[in-house]
Formats: C-alpha cells, sequence, structure tokens
C-alpha cells in the first residue's frame, strides 16, 4: 500500500469514527445555561473607568479656567499709551502747545532713542556740538538748570487725543 | 445613552457564542475523550473571552480562531495535567466501554478516539481539522497560529502514528 493509499484509506477510517458524528452537539438548554455563565463572567467595566473619567472632567475645566484668565489678561497687556514727558521753558510753552501731533510724535521717538540707546550714536563728535540744541538735550539739562521753573507733560493716546499738562510750582495745575 | 464598554463586550461576546458555539463543540468531541470533558472545554474556552475580552480579536474569524486556539492550548493543560498512567487507564476504560457496544459504528468511533488520544493536542487538532472537518492546511495554520510547513509537519507525523494503530489495526481484523 503506498503512501497515497494509506492516507485515503486513513481519512476514511476517521470520517466513519468521527466521535462527534453521532452527537448532535449542545442541547437548547445546555447552549443556553452556558451562555448564560459565559456573559455573567464579563467583568464590570464602567466602575474602574469612573475614576479616569472623573480625572479627565476635572483637568478640562482646569484648562478651560485657565485659557479664560489668559483671555481676559490680554486687553490689560495691550501697549499702553504713550506718555512724553518735554519739559520746556516757559516762554516756549504755547508754542509747544500748538505743534502738530506729528511734530510732537518726532520729539517723543529723539528722546526715546536717546534714552535708549545712549552710547550708540555714529554721528562723530563735532555733530554732538550741532544737536546740542536739541530738545532732549533741553530736558536733560533744564530741571538741574532752572529747578523752579513751570513743566509741562504732554500724554499722547493712540486715539488721537493729546492732554497737556502745565505744572507750576506753588500754583495748581491746570489742563488744556 | 450610549452603550458603555461592558455592554459593548456582552454583546460581542454573545454573537461569538452563538456564531461559533456549535462548531467549536463538535472540534471539541473530537478532542477531548468524551461528552462532558468536551462541554467543559468549549465553556472554558468562553469564559477565558469573557474574563479578557480585549485579548480576542475583532471581525468573524480571527475571533474564530482565536477560540480554536484557546481550545487547543485548554486541551494540551488537560493532557499535561493529566498523567500518563491516568491518561492511558482511562482511555483503556474508554475502549472497554465502547468495546463492549454491539453496533459497528459504536465501534469504530471508539477506535477512533482511542488512537486519536494518543496524539499530542496539537498534532490531534491539526489532524481533525484537516482530515475530519476538511479544513485546507493553510487556515489550519492560522487557526492554531503556527506556520504551514509545521502544520504539514504535525500531519504527516499524526497519519504515520494513526495508520500504525488503524491500519494495522484494520488488517489484523480483516484476517
Amino acid at each position: 500500500m503506498n503512501r497515497q493509499n494509506r492516507d485515503e484509506r486513513l481519512r476514511h477510517i476517521l470520517r466513519e469514527g468521527d466521535p462527534a458524528a453521532g452527537d448532535p452537539g449542545l442541547t437548547l438548554e445546555e447552549a443556553r445555561e452556558m451562555r448564560r455563565a459565559v456573559l455573567n463572567a464579563v467583568p464590570e467595566r464602567r466602575r474602574r473607568l469612573l475614576p479616569v473619567f472623573a480625572w479627565a472632567g476635572a483637568a478640562l475645566v482646569a484648562v478651560a479656567v485657565l485659557v479664560a484668565a489668559l483671555l481676559l489678561q490680554r486687553p490689560e497687556a495691550a501697549p499702553a499709551p504713550r506718555v512724553a514727558e518735554v519739559v520746556k521753558e516757559t516762554a516756549g510753552t504755547a508754542a509747544t502747545a500748538e505743534t502738530p501731533v506729528a511734530e510732537t510724535e518726532k520729539t517723543e521717538t529723539v528722546e526715546v532713542t536717546a534714552k535708549k540707546r545712549p552710547h550708540r550714536r555714529r554721528t562723530p563728535a563735532p555733530a554732538t556740538s550741532a544737536t546740542s540744541n536739541s530738545p532732549d538735550r533741553i530736558a536733560s539739562a533744564a530741571p538741574a538748570v532752572e529747578p523752579e521753573e513751570p513743566r509741562q507733560i504732554q500724554f499722547s493716546t493712540p486715539g488721537g487725543t493729546r492732554i497737556i499738562w502745565v505744572i507750576s510750582p506753588g500754583e495748581a495745575s491746570h489742563t488744556k | 445613552m450610549e452603550p458603555t464598554q461592558s455592554q459593548n463586550a456582552t454583546e460581542r461576546l454573545g454573537r461569538l457564542f452563538d456564531a461559533h458555539q456549535d462548531r467549536l463543540f463538535r472540534l471539541a468531541r473530537r478532542l477531548a475523550s468524551d461528552r462532558e470533558e468536551a462541554r467543559d472545554l468549549v465553556q472554558e474556552a468562553f469564559l477565558r473571552a469573557a474574563r479578557s475580552p480585549g485579548s480576542v480579536p475583532d471581525g468573524d474569524q480571527p475571533g474564530e480562531a482565536w477560540l480554536v486556539r484557546t481550545l487547543v492550548n485548554l486541551c494540551r493543560d488537560r493532557y499535561r495535567r493529566l498523567g500518563v498512567r491516568a491518561r492511558v487507564h482511562a482511555e483503556m476504560k474508554q475502549e472497554e466501554q465502547d468495546g463492549a457496544h454491539p453496533e459497528d459504528a459504536a465501534v469504530a468511533r471508539a477506535t477512533v478516539r482511542a488512537a486519536l488520544a494518543r496524539l499530542a493536542p496539537r498534532r490531534r487538532a491539526a489532524i481533525v481539522l484537516h482530515e475530519m472537518e476538511g479544513v485546507p492546511v493553510r487556515e489550519v495554520a492560522r487557526m492554531l497560529g503556527i506556520a504551514e510547513v509545521t502544520v504539514r509537519w504535525h500531519l504527516l507525523a499524526a497519519r504515520r502514528e494513526l495508520a500504525r494503530v488503524l491500519v494495522g489495526t484494520e488488517k489484523e481484523d480483516r484476517r
């Protein structure tokens, strides 16, 4: 008997003597009982997951509060209205008050630049003497020379409103 | 209200049970020594699926393969637990009981069962799935989670062992 015939014969014997051949399978009652037992064995996961959801919710609320706080603070962090303080002689007060906005802003710009970068001037030494009459020089020198003279403070807001305070020593200040 | 994970797992397991309990019981009946053992094996396989629903892969075929593998592994565990002496004793007792039956079919079943019981569980599963249930080698490999070449090797060895018992017995009977 060659191998192929032997295998064929074996297959026939196995199928003839199949242990499950005469068995109808699980009865309806057996299957129902087994199904119930199996499904009851599924672990309850809802309680196990509850703390996870609680923590996730708390974290979400915390993040929301943080974001809201940041958004509320942002308008306050916007650039404050530029304030220029120019001290000039009393004689030039009226003229300064009538100065156009653009000129005032130019003065402020020069002043800020001078304060922030005092040692980075690229202009040569003779130019320094030429600019000795510039407003910022006057501003820095004026309080030292004549401390008793009236002072003028100008505010320029981004909305275009200009506020000028004139402060005279010994008198009440007034606003124009 | 959305169903919880537990409800989903229960529904999925219910579908798995309804779809495969009959086929799994038939396989268990061929692998186990008696009906009670086959029923226990099937129930234990489904209970394992219930205890760890995450380990059962999605889909009908992967789920079935997982159940078959679990069933074969359970058979192996029993085979190892049961000592060789106890196993041989149980087989002899079974053969005596079944051999006393006058019907030829019952005798044939007892002989085949006894011959199959001599094989190691995985080898037994391979020969049962391929030769008795007609499952292709590739499918057997997928279900048992082993390579096709390993399945072929198991089949070759199982045929040799079974032929020695069954075909040899048949020759003696014919004389």
